[in-house]
């Protein structure tokens, strides 16, 4: 008994090591004004609140074929060195200034991230997150899945963004995802319940820019890397959708009348 | 060429290790090495640690050392054999208690999530749900593969 006991005491341990030799480095604009840096090891265990957020900050994986290439202008270095081995670096500029660009690295021949940096339509950074000391020597890596096998409800697109989920919560919220294949932007819809005008708020929270509005009925929060103007847009949308009663519809804007270039990214 | 201090061959040492230098580079750090006893020790010593490092990587060997440790053992009273139902039901109680612990563990983590979040601003929340669907939400169910890189 004491002996199985002991034999699974050493299981789980054995376990652990593994996971802890891995550091990742985060910056994350905590208010607009200022940057927390942090580093976590691989367990990514949350000590704090930051901690916690940073942890949920990281995508473990980026596929760039998924990035819409009407919506940015992208271009590959292949063989860059980083932390003495050999990465891809990816850098997506937006078309125009709807949405945030970003600076990813590779793993070659994975999708497995291991540095991203996240800038607003000033050139400011608005978080990075990476390894700090030197890159596993394996990954784990997600297979690239087609487009068709997206799991999208595909129903409502704003300048790229499509609408890949809903779903409701508990308090009273609905949360709508929206994502263009890089940038993501979370719409919070719950009905108000107090009278009265509430004036538009703009924050910055954990490397997320965050839009409070509300009409005489809902409250609309947007949450995700995109600018202000952009999710003030969205926000629109979804609150003329709500008013005119109707279905969710593609509201996709034509290529032609969209501004943007129908043109494939360079890579 | 000129004369290579020590300080600029042992970081040539330390890059042929990764195979990072170029057919000069290598050219010049041999040169140095066999004229000094000291570059030519620590290149031995990265050698040695380089090898060190893989082998903590590799599968352990396994050796059966029983027989030998069994055969220095004084000899024992033969005792009867424990039933297969008593094993059977430590198995299982061992096992219980690791789920019981691995639940536990899952329970603390969410209260101390929770603690986490007491002292919030009113869209916290929000930028949580947001992160936890933004990571994961390109990639819902994947199959997880192992996948080495070569430098």
């Amino acid at each position: 008994m004491s002996r199985l006991l002991f034999l699974c005491l050493v299981l789980v341990a054995s376990a652990l090591p593994a996971q802890a030799e891995t550091t990742l480095f985060f910056k994350i604009s905590v208010d607009g004004k200022s940057y927390s840096t942090l580093t976590l090891d691989g367990s990514l265990a949350a000590q704090s609140k930051l901690h916690m957020f940073a942890a949920k900050l990281r995508e473990r994986f980026f596929d760039p074929a998924r990035a819409k290439k009407h919506y940015y202008d992208i271009s590959v270095h292949k063989g860059f060195q980083m932390l003495g081995k050999m990465v891809d670096q990816y850098e997506l500029t937006p078309v125009k200034n709807d949405r945030f660009r970003q600076i990813i690295w590779l793993i070659p021949g994975s999708n497995a991230v291991v540095r991203r940096e996240v800038y607003d339509l000033t050139g400011k950074l608005v978080y990075a997150y990476g390894y700090s000391s030197e890159l596993p020597d394996g990954v784990d890596s997600a297979p690239v899945t087609p487009k068709s096998a997206d799991n999208r409800i595909g129903d409502i697109e704003f300048r790229g963004f499509i609408r890949t989920e809903v779903r409701s919560h508990g308090y009273g919220a609905t949360h709508h995802m929206f994502s263009d294949g890089l940038n993501k932007i979370s719409l919070f819809i719950q009905p108000r319940t107090a009278a009265g005008t509430v004036p538009e708020e703009r924050k910055v929270m954990y490397g997320n820019y965050v839009l409070h509005s509300a009409d005489d009925s809902h409250d609309y929060t947007a949450v995700g890397t995109a600018p202000f103007e952009t999710m003030a847009m969205m926000v629109a949308m979804m609150r003329e959708l709500i008013r005119t009663g109707g279905k969710p519809q593609t509201t996709a804007i034509p290529e032609a009348q969209s501004g943007y270039p129908g043109r494939e990214g360079k890579e | 060429m000129e004369r290579m201090t020590c300080t600029k061959v042992k970081e040539l040492i330390n890059a042929a290790i990764d195979g990072e230098n170029s057919r000069i580079e290598q050219f010049a750090m041999q040169a140095h090495i066999k004229c000094c006893p000291s570059c030519r020790q620590h290149l031995g010593d990265q050698y040695m640690l380089s090898a060190m490092v893989r082998q903590s990587y590799a599968a352990p060997v396994e050796t059966d050392l029983s027989r030998k440790i069994m055969a220095k053992l004084p000899p024992r009273k033969v005792v009867a054999k424990p039933k297969k139902r008593g094993t059977f039901a430590a198995a299982a109680v061992a096992a219980s208690l690791l789920l019981a612990a691995a639940g536990a563990a899952v329970l603390a983590h969410k209260s101390h999530q929770d603690a986490l979040m007491a002292q919030h601003s009113p869209y916290d929340h929000l930028v949580l749900q947001h992160l936890e669907k933004a990571s994961g939400s390109e990639y819902p169910s994947y199959a997880v593969q192992t996948a080495s890189y070569s430098k």
